[in-house]
């Protein structure tokens, strides 16, 4: 599979998961709210396997580990950006119970995000780490 | 893993890549993160058995001598650890690594590109703990809902199994 086609695998899944999983906790049916629990984390899972050997791979020895490292930590920074300038004001601005099609719809607008991106970068599942 | 996670997953990914499966190896990087939230849990479930008084007298230090034994165990790891071939490789042609903000200036598409493609992956921490989790503790909707109090820990205890997902992947899918 490489690295490249199973994040963007993860991506879609995990975007196709958001609705569902608000709308399984709409129907009340409590082995339906674990299943759609369980499909976002499964399918997040998938695609953040390849992560840390394919942000390794994508820089030559010289800048791996800063390279690497920094991806992750703009990984969280935007992630918490996000939470910050989006998901908090939509929260505050309709209320817990009617704001959740806005969240759902926030997840799969991050999933599309990782989608367009995730075809962008090189695939580096045999890429030799000996380079300069 | 936070700070950790360049070293990490570089030297996990460097001393396994002549072996076909290094990014199974790499996802343990990943996955150690889970194994560390199920210890800590675990072993906060385990304290708050105590009785209330003793917990509160004594027993939440517990947890904190294990974290510090842990992290010694940690650092002794670290120091029997070897630089990986191709670390040692380039230092003998004299190759050195460069400053972060040096990496930043040079390589931020490519630093910006791998953050994006990964952004999904916070589809967690944006939309089911925070929000998914309120949103059914939300005390009239569980009560309408007519499911008892400790649902939403469950449901999410049963889905993060799926947190130790990633070197199963890794072994039938990636590789």
């Amino acid at each position: 599979m490489g690295r490249r086609s199973t994040i963007l695998l993860g991506a879609i899944l995990t975007g196709i998961s958001c609705f569902p999983l608000f709308l399984a906790i709409n129907s009340g049916d409590p082995p339906l709210i674990i299943l759609a629990f369980t499909f976002v984390v499964g399918s997040l899972q998938l695609g953040y396997g390849p992560m840390s050997a394919s942000f390794a791979e994508r820089y030559n020895t010289r800048t791996r580990y800063s390279g690497s490292g920094l991806s992750y930590q703009f990984f969280s920074l935007i992630q918490g950006l996000i939470i910050l300038l989006v998901v908090s004001p939509l929260v505050s601005e309709f209320g817990t119970l009617s704001v959740w099609p806005y969240v759902a719809l926030t997840g799969v607008a991050i999933s599309l995000i990782s989608v367009v991106f995730s075809l962008l970068v090189p695939e580096t599942k045999n890429a030799n780490l000996m380079k300069n | 893993m936070g700070g950790e996670f360049g070293g990490a997953s570089t030297w996990v990914t460097e001393f396994a890549s002549k072996y076909r499966y290094r990014s199974l190896a790499a996802s343990a990087v990943t996955t150690s993160g889970a194994i560390g939230i199920t210890g800590a849990s675990s072993t906060f479930l385990l304290l708050t058995m105590l009785p209330r008084n003793e917990f509160l007298d004594y027993g939440w230090r517990i947890a904190f001598y294990i974290g510090a034994a842990v992290a010694v165990v940690g650092v002794l790891i670290r120091y029997s650890l070897s630089e990986s071939l191709i670390f040692l490789e380039m230092k003998r042609m004299g190759t050195l690594r460069e400053p972060a903000l040096e990496v930043l200036r040079r390589e931020w598409k490519k630093i910006l590109m791998s953050a994006l493609s990964i952004q999904f992956a916070g589809v967690v921490s944006v939309v089911v703990s925070p929000y998914a989790l309120s949103f059914l503790n939300t005390e009239n909707l569980t009560r309408h809902l007519g499911l008892p109090s400790y649902f939403p820990s469950l449901a999410l205890a049963i889905a993060s199994v799926f947190q130790y997902s990633p070197p199963f992947w890794e072994a039938y899918w990636v590789t």
